[in-house]
């Protein structure tokens, strides 16, 4: 069997304390600066553009883990303004990258998009050890991911679906709210403990307590942090509609199907979906927080 | 790449040409070990970036050789990768030959044997976890740091984006005195046994000169393999009806080695059947490391 370099803690029962603590130990050396400028941040919106424009077709995590260069790559310059034609030149050296860690074959003219800027294969390749280079080769990247395993054993579940559905729908938040600038501040695990917090809130309202409890018991995870972070997803899920991106997920069918099942939900609930997917997840954080507002949702969490 | 001097070069590994250099600016010695990058009309191999991303994994055991960084240069338009790995002065081969020649022969202190292969073992456990074997492992491709009395393996064969194959992949590899039988036989672990008793031995413990040499020399101390020992060995590649030999006592090839040691490595690490023979995990739980202060490692 290979070794899944994005997932290194599965298979979960052979987990090793060495292996958790070098994971949460690394996580800084992949992760990008916190502190991009103003100017770096307009031209990383410019570049997942670009990255969104070209991975149409290619499973979401090929771009997510591009973003990850990409945010790296711009972390270790200081940069001259780029041209456009170079941005997207080195957006899609990093899809381009990204799909070789994955071992997802496909040519490069894949990349070049409709009607856009085209790119001899040997640009892309010298682009490629630019940034290869400049991430000094260490291409594996720490992401949200690689934690959700760790995580999910926190929650105790023994049916295996719910366990699925929870992870489905932390995965769904965390390609969600990626390009949201206020997710560079936080650590890949702490987005990771976050999602699946505010993933839990959403399909197992009554034992989210207990869950939050657990995931806080984790000697890796600060509660302010956490506080935080569950706070933004909030804001970004919460507030508008479908955040800018990725897209290609389906909304989150099999989740509440698998919730039918094993949750019960109320009567009233079922006969709302027909009102449409955000009325339903109000529905049910109201059920919990006592009607609170969606966006003061983060606050309920910590009772206040 | 001109941050460091080199100074000589130290061989030829798996990968390359291997240097001892000088980082310019720390002064710390390295190993460089330069390799070609083959490009192909798809530019970086994807192997080679998967390749690089698990050695930086596995370097971060104190008992790999750790991976310092990966610089990459373009000489005559043609990309050249160095890995720039710790340097360390001695591997196990000249440690052991020290103890069998020069003016002071002496057998290794029996604490530091069990110290070294305690160390392997970790070592090895940490490449199989990461799903990595091992195909060279010998006193060669063992680095000793002698003041820290630390044991680090080397010249991870990972390479199969930059190893030029001998011959076929798995056949010519592993160095024959530290082969496996079955490897023998055309069909790793057991190295770090044959390892083990040449650190008691201070000489290899199956000094083969080909393949049906080697294979015979292990018979001979193990006794023929038999069917019920080792189920499907007859239906192997290169299996030949080959003289019927005892097993040997073992105690007797290594002398020195006390009574946990022998048991550790005839009942559970020299087993003919791969099946049998014992994990790299579960031998760190093994009664011979029980004197051991594990809380070091």
């Amino acid at each position: 069997m290979e070794f899944d370099l994005e997932n290194p803690l599965t298979p979960l029962q052979e987990q090793q304390c060495d292996d958790i603590e070098a994971l949460f130990a690394s996580e800084s050396d992949h992760t990008p600066s916190k502190n991009l400028s103003h100017f770096s941040l307009s031209i990383r919106r410019q570049a997942i553009s670009s990255i969104s424009q070209f991975s149409c077709d290619l499973d979401p995590f090929i771009p997510y883990l591009a973003v990850n260069y990409f945010d790296r790559f711009i972390s270790t310059q200081s940069t001259p303004e780029p041209k456009p034609w170079i941005l997207k030149l080195l957006a899609i050296s990093c899809l381009s990258l990204a799909a070789k860690m994955n071992k997802i074959e496909f040519s490069v003219t894949d990349f070049q998009g409709d009607g856009g800027v085209i790119f001899d294969s040997q640009s892309i390749h010298r682009t490629e050890l630019l940034i290869l280079d400049a991430l000094k080769w260490r291409m594996r990247s720490v992401t949200p991911f690689s934690f959700m395993e760790f995580f999910v054993s926190f929650f105790l579940l023994n049916n295996p679906q719910l366990a699925q559905a929870l992870r489905d729908r932390a995965t769904e938040v965390l390609f969600k709210i990626q390009h949201e600038t206020i997710m560079l501040g936080f650590r890949p695990s702490i987005a990771a403990a976050s999602a699946l917090v505010y993933a839990s809130h959403e399909l197992f309202p009554s034992q989210f307590l207990c869950f939050r409890s657990a995931i806080l018991s984790c000697a890796y995870v600060n509660k302010d942090e956490l506080m935080e972070c569950c706070n933004a997803i909030e804001d970004v899920t919460g507030g508008c509609e479908e955040v800018m991106g990725l897209g290609t997920l389906s909304c989150s069918d099999t989740p509440r199907n698998v919730l039918e099942r094993h949750c019960s939900s109320s009567e009233s609930e079922r006969t709302s979906r027909a009102g449409g997917d955000r009325d339903v997840k109000r529905r049910k954080m109201s059920d919990v927080c006592n009607s609170v507002k969606v966006s003061q949702f983060g606050q309920s969490f910590w009772g206040g | 790449m001109e941050n460091y001097e080199k100074i000589e070069k130290v061989g030829e590994g798996t990968y390359g040409k291997v240097y001892k250099a000088k980082d310019k600016t720390s002064g710390q010695l390295v190993a460089l070990k330069k390799t070609r990058l083959e490009m192909d009309e798809e530019g970086v191999p994807p192997t080679a970036l998967r390749e690089i991303c698990l050695l930086q994994m596995l370097s971060q055991s104190l008992y790999v050789v750790r991976l310092l960084c990966v610089q990459h240069i373009d000489k005559n338009g043609k990309p050249l990768l160095y890995l720039v790995f710790e340097y360390l002065d001695t591997d196990l081969k000249k440690f052991i030959d020290s103890h069998r020649r020069g003016p002071n022969p002496r057998p290794l202190p029996p604490t530091l044997i069990q110290s070294f292969l305690y160390q392997l073992c970790k070592g090895v456990a940490h490449c199989h976890s990461h799903s990595v074997l091992h195909r060279d492992l010998k006193p060669q491709n063992l680095l000793v740091d002698k003041e820290k009395g630390i044991l680090k393996i080397a010249d991870l064969g990972l390479g199969r984006a930059f190893t030029v194959p001998l011959k076929s992949y798995t056949h010519e590899i592993v160095t024959l005195w530290y082969r496996a039988p079955e490897v023998l036989l055309g069909s790793t672990h057991y190295s770090t046994e044959s390892t083990c008793a040449e650190m008691v031995r201070r000489q290899a413990l199956f000094p083969g000169d080909s393949e049906i040499q080697q294979l015979l020399h292990i018979f001979r101390l193990l006794g023929t393999p038999s069917e019920e020992q080792w189920p499907g060995v007859t239906s192997l590649k290169e299996w030949h009806p080959y003289p019927q030999w005892k097993p040997q006592n073992l105690s007797r090839a290594v002398p020195n080695l006390e009574p946990d040691g022998v048991d550790l490595l005839s009942q559970k690490m020299l087993q003919y059947d791969p099946a049998n023979r014992i994990s790299a995990k579960a031998a760190l739980e093994h009664p011979y490391f029980d004197s051991l202060d594990k809380s070091q490692f």
